[in-house]
């Protein structure tokens, strides 16, 4: 049998402000995507919620007119994914003290099997749990804390870290995990969506006791006997990435082609630029503008022969695309692109390679976007920033 | 971002900031509640998050030309 651990930062960007604010310690925050100062209605979305702000009810997705009427001395605080990735790698670092086999699962999550090294502990897993917190204390900072749940499969692991919150530490055996979980609701359970909830919650069922009760389709039975043994995926077992991205809702109304065109372009340079770094590039190009509800949806693809990572041949296919059925009146915008491949070989009399790897070399030295295309002047660039998703952890984590 | 002049010590092979003049005044530095690093494109940064007492201000050293900047000056 397995030892597996879940470890899992308590309202991690909150907690981190925190850390970084001592001011901020013990009141209620929300972080919030962008900037402050806007008009309530819009600046969106909470996307952490302090351990202050959950006790009023806000929680992670509540707007920022919702958590406001919850919690009028909320405090709001921009993220800063800098600041939170650099905190994850100082927890990576602390965990892989204790196991070779690690899954990064998200940004403030992971996943360690220590069956073989806590043997290396007097106190065994225990040990481990409390060392890692103890360390997480001093090498991030005294506010920074998480939640630690054991046992011998992943799902288990990561239900008994969200047993106690936050700074826990629980343990579930085979002999009293079913006793444990009994009144576990059944959407907490990785694996149970909205559509699963419903279909329990229409036959009466909102706990996991009470579900063990019915017989139930073998996919959701699984899950609420709590079966699922999935092994650990480490980074060396993660395939390369099949897209790239880049999506950027804006704050306010674009309403000309050549304001959205701005956007898609320097979306585009984002997206090459990630692709040349990771020396690949990809052969369908994907264009998503969301506009207001009531006027349907703008999506443009172009599937090419050969892979490509220029931005001016990527954006030149997709705004011909575009204009070909234009939309105005939008907020959101995403490139996409798939069907990747690595080592692109470009023509060997072709200058423009010579002009990107300059450009890269630039970037690379003085910061991203030091040299860019000049039809970007004039407006405020958009930077890449991660998600807490962790899209790209296997270029980012892989040797 | 503004270049200014920063006194640091080197503990334990760290460098830990101890205070810093900006426009005519020096600050002291009273606690460093968050070291961490930025990456800009190849170039990479440090950051102390530092409370002087009256303001938290970031101070980022470039790891390229170890030149110090202040950002981030939020008074309390």
């Amino acid at each position: 049998m397995k030892t597996i651990m879940h470890v899992d930062m308590n309202s991690y960007f909150a907690t981190a402000e925190q850390q970084a604010n001592p001011y901020l310690r013990g009141r209620p925050i929300g972080i919030i995507k962008g900037r402050t100062g806007l008009p309530a209605g819009r600046q969106g979305c909470i996307i952490a919620a302090s351990v202050e702000a959950k006790r009023f009810g806000v929680k992670t997705g509540s707007t920022v007119w919702e958590a406001k009427q919850k919690c009028p001395q909320i405090i709001l605080v921009p993220s800063d994914m800098d600041k939170y990735f650099a905190l994850t790698k100082r927890m990576i670092s602390i965990i892989s003290h204790y196991s070779p086999t690690i899954e990064i699962f998200s940004i403030d999550e992971a996943f360690l099997d220590v069956t073989d090294t806590q043997k290396i502990f007097a106190g065994g897993a225990w040990e481990i749990a409390l060392e890692i917190k103890n360390k997480i204390k001093i090498e991030m900072g005294e506010w920074m804390k998480c939640s630690i749940g054991i046992s011998y499969t992943k799902l288990l692991a990561k239900l008994a870290s969200e047993m106690q919150k936050p700074d826990g530490l629980t343990f579930l055996g085979p002999e009293d995990y079913l006793q444990k979980t009994q009144n576990i609701a059944v959407e907490e359970i990785c694996g149970i969506g909205m559509a699963r909830t419903r279909y329990l919650h229409d036959r009466g069922v909102f706990k996991l006791g009470q579900a063990r009760k019915l017989e139930l389709p073998p996919e959701i039975a699984d899950l609420v006997w709590l079966k699922n043994e999935e092994q650990l995926t480490t980074v060396d077992d993660l395939d390369p990435a099949k897209s790239v991205g880049r999506t950027f809702t804006a704050f306010s109304m674009l309403d000309t082609q050549s304001s959205i065109l701005k956007l898609v372009r320097n979306l585009i340079e984002e997206t090459a630029a990630k692709l040349r770094e990771m020396g690949m590039g990809g052969r369908t190009l994907y264009l998503t503008l969301n506009p207001s509800p009531n006027l349907g949806e703008g999506h443009y693809t172009k599937t090419l022969k050969d892979p490509v990572c220029d931005p001016q041949v990527i954006f030149d296919l997709l705004s011909r695309e575009y204009l070909k059925n234009p939309v105005v009146g939008i907020r959101k915008a995403g490139v996409n692109i798939s069907n990747l491949a690595f080592s692109v070989q470009r023509s060997v009399f072709d200058k423009r390679e010579k002009v990107l790897r300059v450009v890269d070399e630039v970037n690379e030295k003085y910061g991203l976007f030091t040299a860019y295309p000049a039809s970007l002047l004039g407006g405020e660039l958009i930077r890449p920033e991660m998600t807490g998703f962790l899209g790209d952890k296997w270029y980012r984590f892989g040797s | 971002m503004k270049n200014f002049s920063v006194t640091v010590i080197f503990e334990n092979g760290k460098m830990v900031p101890v205070s810093f003049e900006l426009n005519n005044r020096e600050y002291e530095v009273k606690r460093i509640p968050i070291v961490f690093e930025r990456i800009d494109g190849g170039r990479k940064y440090l950051c102390f998050g530092v409370d002087t007492g009256g303001a938290l201000v970031e101070l980022r050293l470039d790891r390229e030309n170890l030149q110090f900047t202040v950002c981030n000056f939020q008074p309390v």
